[in-house]
């Protein structure tokens, strides 16, 4: 949230008791720049105290409200920094000053410590980081405000699904220009504070708002001008996009893209566009200097919302008008939202597959994430003519390509991208201190992009549709494949496609990590010249800090032990997990997959791989060139979980690579689930153990006994190839295994139960 | 009688002797030179560096015949120029620099022609004040040596040559001659030993031989005015190096080759080159070939060079020609080296090897190329058959490229690839001239288009309309519609968009610059954007294309974002087309539409277009995606117009009628597809723009119409039905227009 620089505090002031109808001043008091009392700040040259000079204070003027808001420079995940708390106390006294939630980026000043004629001195005993120029104190206190100071117009509210957008015409168009470029807007971004600082707050209150009850209204947030732009939307497939256009203009400029690698100039990220939201209510994006905020309020009922301006540190808190820059009542509903439709996407240059792309914003607030008003980015492909209910592939992409994912996109399957965006978050989450002034110390790492992916997912089972005329649902919601592409993506992909069985029935992943801990953070790399570099490992330690540091999840859980999907399948062996397409070379950094895979047959789990050199796709990926269109799994549907295939092998010839039941698969359709009998037919020329899962009638009971026969269908039989037969018993979990079924080509495999 | 004229003169010229005095050529320089220590170097007021040669060793009033000062230098490529100008005295006596720099000597532009210069300075030796320096990036001062011919009385000779014999074939002339000393000294050697033994006779004195040429016998009284054609080393011309193979590491029978450069096997037999003539080679013997430029009679003798000294003093029939060489201008013809039949798919299948000797215009200097074609026994029964010229791929050596392919009753001749990537080369490189002396000649087009010549009087069942072009970096014969019936290459379309075409910048201009091409005068990197010509060009009739991902050429090396542009391009303008795009994997060769190559150069096609089975090719980026190292914003594998098949001998191309019969292959992955289907390369039928015309799709064997429709020509007079359904049974579509 550094583009919107959050400054405020979520206060009810009812505690304060205020006189009645007194008028609200808020002012601020710092150093050099555009505060209300510029100049009584001063900061000695350890940075140990912090002295505000107060004489600007009335002398009886009614403290209302203190707060001491600081700027830093986030430590990054993975330095000793990132775990020292900030602690600012005022001067002799003990404990810390508190942050004030729900943004955390303010400390809350005791009114009694504010004294008119009185200097206020602060100590600071920790701030990593700190940009000490930046810091100020704000005070509210009764008075008159000060004339002359403008205000805030059309402020309109729109209800929807548990979310309120607030929105109002800012009090100067900052850019001309409709439709900027990253460039340009992010000049002006940068440039907002050079001449005037201007903030707009959001305050809401169950009562009509007015300047005398003000103080007794919630103040949601503070977001800077320019919130009406989509910043954290733009996206490096936009910015080649450009570049892709330019190269078939410019001759030069393509030689120059093309001695580089095809690295994408910085000069195309600042040629992409910059899209204003469209919220509900309306199908365009928002006017050019519109003023954008989004609550989620905690319950259902009426509510009232103001929005007032700071302009230099000083807040106009008069004139508060309904029609102007008050508005209400707004019914609200309970809920956490529903995506927004932004635009249909032209992603195409030269080809592109025909369908849909589809733009879609989420807004959020705990606990999809850690802060209120954030908003993440999706795209959904819809190929042309796609059947509903069709299957839905969620891809996840770690080179910031969302809106067109690298990905081979199936013509029957809608395809959902999320952006994984303004932070990276591995898909996964993030500490809740992100973006505040807390410590890894202060709080836990949690889900928080999962949670967003699953409300996603789920408004797409419920609400989304493709077609007008669509009657019945979206998606099919027995076919829901996670796929990543590799490293950071595909370890993004097998740590949630894994985890979330009840959603998913197949997961692609070229080379995730199933176990970070099990990798060093740092390694000599195969590479033409090999040295030591960062591994994925380490860059995941960024995220959720060093394997030292024991990190905990909001399930209290050790951060580096919750990522041990081997660990996590042989704890729950009775949990059908979906199936698994592993692909990726082989390397030094095999050993924990292969222990993973070990893990997966252990517990009777459907998985396929190739991992040896050369082979970087997930086995059965769409490859339309080699006749190969993906894998259909489905989760309503048994599955044959195959375990030690004679294709099998580990250790590769350039690596420890390594190949999972390789070359046998099945015919959905051939399936047969009675009570008393299973059938399928199973194709592959090899010799695998066979355990039926996810029956719906064909149920057993640990020490259930079953009789197994096999027909050969294949077309080239030897003669020495014979039908198998047999008895097997059910395990401590129901589960059978039909031992090394010969399947030369195709063959039929039938199981009963034994009437003993 | 008339022949005997000739001959006679010169046996008369022979008996006059030396009617000028002998020949002798010194050399001028620092060291490695005859008269070592004759050049300095002195930084002249005004004049900068100036670089003189001592040249009193000249006897005064010694006739000159030549001065050839030789220069090297190790530029980064051709921007900065190569000049020496004289330096004269001015009207105040004050040395000044001479308008004109030293010429350079044609054809090859590798030294400067000081012989009007060095006239004037044995002349009046006070004349001589040195040449200033005035451009000589990378100068290797060592190296430079002023080589000084003029009349003397020889009293040591150097020793002559002897043998001297002399053939044209192929519009080339091909010398041969005993060296003064047989290095080698046996029949067979490997190339260990052959190494060894160049090496060390290198290693205690340099040698070197002149080749010179007159239109009347070349003796003492004429050499003087006889050209000095080449300058050959010594033995190695005479070996074919070039078969002696590379590794890519130093092994058991391999290590670098001071000789050669590279890892080079030491155990293989190094063979020398069959010539055109009676008799082969032998051990000790010398060859020079040389392409004639002018049609006429041209005598020749051939002198010894030792240690820069050049001293001649008898000419006899063993170093000068008696007989003068009738030559012709013509296709230069590949040499042939080997021939071998074998079994192989249970038909003889026959193997040859051949070299070329190209210079200009086939290069910009002397080059050898070491080739082989290959063909069924049979083949030179068939009528009509196709030729296919396969070049292969990046880096690939002649014999492997032509394993990729055979095609029964085809000829395959297999030129491996050569300079920047096939394209055209600035004629400046490998001279001392610049980028702005000239243009990018497209030299191996041309040595492509005198293989098809010589190839179609060696094998004159070649049908002219057949012939094709395979290879990775072959786009560019989409510009020859005159030339070939199918062009089979890799979609490099748009060498700006390709990362490994970059490094290949210098071979046609100051990168990212260039000159411009001799075809139409264009910028080269346009002339490059074979797509961009496409899409500029509609109406231009191309081969048919077939698009391909080589193998084993590091494909994504290349960089995939030609490969869309190109087939944008195509489609956009309904050009006709069949590819595979993606990787390399599994994807050698064409599609099997075309695989036996019954396209025909100027018969009409069907262009397809939009086709339903058509998978995506994407952006042409790499960034992620499914196969690392692939297209990332499309299918890592997948193809165009590939299953879309139409009847060759039925196809009917009249001014009011096209009719061709299309299906789908029984391999489609669908029963049916929907594709637009464009005319194109009518010779006869070619709406105006804007022409209504009527269409009909009927089943070909029942004759029953499956549908029937109006359309208009667009704007370029293509008539195009637009989403015809296609089964795996045959359909007739007629096309007629009023």
């Amino acid at each position: 949230m550094k583009d919107f620089t959050w400054t405020v505090c979520l206060m009810t002031l009812a505690i304060a008791a205020p006189s009645a109808q007194a008028l609200m001043v808020v002012e601020s008091w710092g150093g050099e720049g555009h505060f209300a009392h510029p100049g009584t700040m001063q900061i000695d040259e350890e940075g140990r105290r912090i002295t505000f000079d107060l004489s600007a204070l009335p002398r009886r003027a009614k403290v209302r409200r203190a707060r001491l808001v600081c700027f830093r420079e986030a430590p990054a995940g993975d330095k000793d920094a990132a775990l020292v708390n900030v602690e600012i106390v005022l001067a002799g006294q003990k404990k810390p000053l508190e942050l004030i939630p729900p943004w955390y980026d303010a400390f809350a000043v005791p009114d009694r410590a504010i004294k008119p004629d009185q200097k206020l001195n602060f100590d600071v005993r920790a701030f990593p980081g700190w940009i000490k120029e930046k810091t100020f104190l704000e005070i509210a206190y009764e008075g008159k405000p000060a004339n002359g100071l403008p205000l805030v117009k059309g402020v309109k509210a729109f209800h929807q699904a548990g979310q309120t957008f607030i929105t109002w015409e800012e009090i100067e168009k900052v850019l001309e220009k409709d439709r900027p470029t990253w460039r340009e807007l992010e000049a002006a971004l940068e440039n907002l504070d050079d001449k005037r600082t201007v903030r707009y707050r959001v305050y809401r209150s169950e009562r009509p708002i007015t300047g005398e009850n003000l103080p007794q209204a919630t103040l949601l947030g503070e977001v800077r001008p320019l919130s009406g732009y989509n910043v954290n939307g733009r996206s490096a497939d936009q910015a080649f996009h450009v570049m892709r256009k330019r190269m078939l203009e410019d001759m030069d400029y393509a030689k120059s893209v093309s001695k580089s690698w095809y690295g994408i100039p910085r000069s195309a990220h600042g040629d992409v566009v910059i899209d204003r939201f469209v919220i509900p209510g309306g199908k365009d994006p928002l006017p050019n200097g519109t003023g954008l905020y989004v609550h989620q309020p905690d319950k259902p009922g009426a509510a009232h919302y103001a929005v007032t301006i700071v302009v230099n540190g000083r807040e106009n808190t008069t004139d508060l008008r309904k029609g102007r820059n008050v508005v209400g009542p707004v019914r609200e509903t309970g809920g956490r939202g529903r995506p927004v439709f932004q635009r249909k996407m032209d992603m195409k240059v030269l080809f592109d597959y025909a369908g849909r792309r589809l733009q879609y914003v989420q807004w959020t607030a705990p606990p999809l994430s850690n802060l209120p008003n954030q908003y993440y980015n999706y795209s959904a492909f819809v190929p042309e003519g796609v059947k509903t209910p069709a299957p839905l592939e969620l891809v996840l992409t770690g080179n910031d390509m969302f809106r067109r994912p690298r990905w081979p996109h199936r013509t029957d399957t809608i395809l959902v991208s999320p952006h994984d965006a303004p932070l990276r978050t591995w898909y996964y989450g993030h500490h809740q201190s992100a973006g505040t002034l807390r410590s890894l110390r202060q709080g836990t790492i949690q889900p928080y992009t999962w949670r967003r992916m699953l409300a996603f997912l789920e408004w797409t089972f419920d609400e989304m549709k493709v077609n007008r005329s669509q009657v019945g649902p979206t998606v099919d919601r027995a076919c829901l494949t996670c796929s990543g592409d590799r490293g950071y993506s595909a370890t993004a992909a097998l740590q949630f496609g894994m985890r979330h069985p009840e959603v998913f029935s197949l997961v692609y992943t070229c080379k995730g990590m199933p176990d970070p801990a099990a990798i060093p953070a740092e390694a000599k790399t195969a590479s033409w010249r090999p040295r030591k570099s960062k591994t994925l490992s380490g860059n995941l330690q960024k995220l959720i800090g060093l394997k030292e540091w024991q990190l905990k999840t909001d399930g209290g859980q050790d951060v580096w032990e919750f990522f041990d999907l081997a660990a996590e399948v042989a704890a729950q062996p009775k949990l059908l997990r979906p199936m698994l397409s592993y692909g990726g070379r082989g390397q030094w950094d095999w050993p924990p997959i292969a222990k993973f895979l070990q893990a997966l047959a252990q517990a009777k789990q459907p998985v396929i791989s190739e991992g040896t050199w050369g082979a970087v796709n997930p086995p059965g990926l769409k490859n339309p060139g080699g006749r190969r269109f993906g894998l259909n799994v489905r989760r309503d549907r048994p599955i044959p979980v195959f375990t030690n295939c004679s294709s099998d092998y580990q250790g590769g010839r350039n690596g420890d690579g390594g190949a999972t039941n390789y070359g046998a698969w099945w015919e959905d359709e051939s399936i047969v689930d009675e009570a008393d009998k299973f059938e399928i037919i199973l194709t592959g020329n090899v010799t695998v153990d066979v355990t039926p899962r996810r029956m719906k009638n064909f149920l057993l009971r640990p020490g259930d006994r079953v009789q197994y026969q096999t027909e050969l269908l294949g077309q080239r039989l030897r003669r020495q190839d014979k039908p198998q037969s047999g008895q097997a018993i059910a395990d401590e979990n129901g589960l059978v295994t039909i031992p090394k079924i010969s399947l030369r080509g195709k063959a039929k495999l039938t199981v009963t139960r034994s009437a003993s | 009688m008339k022949a005997t004229i000739p001959y006679l003169l010169a046996l008369a010229l022979f008996a006059a002797g030396p009617a000028r005095g002998d020949l002798a050529t010194d050399s001028f320089g620092s060291k490695g030179c005859s008269k070592p220590g004759t050049m300095s170097i002195e930084n002249a007021e005004d004049l900068g560096r100036v670089v003189k040669f001592d040249l009193s060793a000249i006897p005064k009033n010694a006739t000159v015949h030549r001065a050839i000062l030789k220069v090297s230098v190790r530029r980064r490529g051709y921007s900065r120029p190569v000049l020496f100008y004289p330096v004269l005295r001015g009207q105040d006596q004050k040395p000044v620099r001479a308008a004109k720099s030293l010429p350079l000597r044609p054809p090859f532009f590798n030294d400067f022609d000081a012989t009007e210069l060095v006239r004037g300075w044995v002349k009046d030796p006070a004349l001589n004040l040195g040449l200033v320096v005035a451009s000589a990036p990378g100068w290797v001062r060592t190296a430079t040596a002023l080589h000084v011919s003029y009349d003397a009385r020889v009293a040591k000779p150097t020793p002559p040559v002897t043998a001297l014999e002399a053939g044209h074939h192929g519009g080339q002339v091909f010398l041969r001659w005993r060296q003064t000393q047989d290095v080698i000294g046996a029949e067979k050697i490997n190339f260990a030993d052959f190494e060894a033994k160049v090496l060390a006779a290198r290693n205690h004195r340099s040698m070197l031989y002149r080749v010179y040429r007159h239109s009347r016998p070349i003796t003492a009284g004429t050499i003087g005015q006889a050209e000095l054609v080449r300058e050959v080393a010594e033995i190695l011309p005479a070996y074919n190096l070039d078969a002696v193979p590379t590794t890519e590491f130093p092994g058991k029978n391999s290590r670098p080759s001071k000789l050669l450069g590279g890892n080079r096997r030491l155990d293989v037999l190094v063979n020398r080159f069959r010539v055109p003539m009676e008799r082969q080679l032998a051990s000790g013997e010398n060859l020079c070939v040389m392409t004639s430029r002018r049609n006429g009679s041209f005598y020749y003798a051939v002198t010894a060079v030792v240690n820069g000294y050049e001293a001649v003093k008898d000419f006899n029939a063993g170093n000068s020609l008696t007989n003068p060489v009738t030559e012709k201008v013509e296709p230069v013809a590949p040499l042939l080296q080997g021939r071998s039949v074998t079994k192989r798919r249970n038909v003889e299948q026959v193997r040859e090897t051949y070299v070329c000797f190209y210079e200009p215009p086939y290069w910009p200097t002397p080059l050898r190329v070491f080739m082989t074609s290959a063909y069924d026994a049979s083949t030179a029964q068939k009528p009509e058959a196709p030729l296919e010229i396969c070049t292969g791929t990046y880096g690939g050596q002649s014999p492997y490229n032509l394993g990729r392919r055979h095609v029964p009753g085809a000829y395959y001749v297999a030129p491996p690839v050569t300079g920047a990537m096939w394209q055209g080369m600035h004629e400046c490189v490998g001279t001392l001239k610049t980028y702005d002396d000239g243009l990018v000649r497209n030299y191996t087009h041309r040595q492509i288009f005198a293989l098809i010549e010589w190839a179609s009087k060696k094998w004159p069942n070649i049908h002219p309309d057949r012939v094709v072009i395979n290879g990775q970096f072959a786009i560019w014969g989409l510009r020859h519609a005159d030339k070939f019936a199918m062009v089979i290459a890799d979609p490099y379309a748009n060498f700006s968009a390709g990362i490994e075409m970059q490094k290949h910048g210098w071979a046609w201009g100051a990168y990212p610059r260039a000159a411009k091409n001799e075809d139409g005068m264009v910028d080269q990197w346009e002339y490059l954007n074979v797509a961009k010509w496409i899409r500029e060009n509609p109406t231009a009739e191309l081969p048919f294309y077939v698009g391909k991902a080589s193998s084993a050429s590091h494909v994504g090396d290349m960089g995939f974002m030609p490969a869309p542009e190109l087939y944008r391009a195509l489609l956009d303008t309904k050009r006709a087309f069949a590819a595979h795009h993606g990787a390399s994997q599994g994807f050698g060769g064409p599609p099997r539409a075309v695989c036996a190559m019954p396209i025909r150069r100027g018969q009409a096609a069907p262009a397809f277009s939009n086709c339903s089975l058509d998978d995506m090719i994407g952006e042409g980026d790499q960034w992620g995606g499914a196969a690392g190292g692939t297209i990332g914003s499309g299918d890592p594998w997948g193809r165009f117009n590939a299953d879309l098949r139409w009847g060759f001998d039925d196809l009917i191309d009249e001014p009011k009628r096209f009719e061709v019969t299309v299906w789908l292959d029984k391999a489609a992955r669908k029963p049916e597809c929907t594709v637009d289907l464009t005319p194109r390369g009518c010779r006869k039928f070619r709406p105006k723009p804007g022409q209504k015309f009527t269409w009909t799709v009927a089943d070909a064997e029942t004759k029953a119409v499956r549908g029937n429709g109006t359309g208009a020509a667009d704007k370029w007079g293509l008539a195009t039905l637009e989403k015809l359904a296609v089964p795996k049974g045959k359909i007739r579509v007629s096309i007629v227009s009023p």
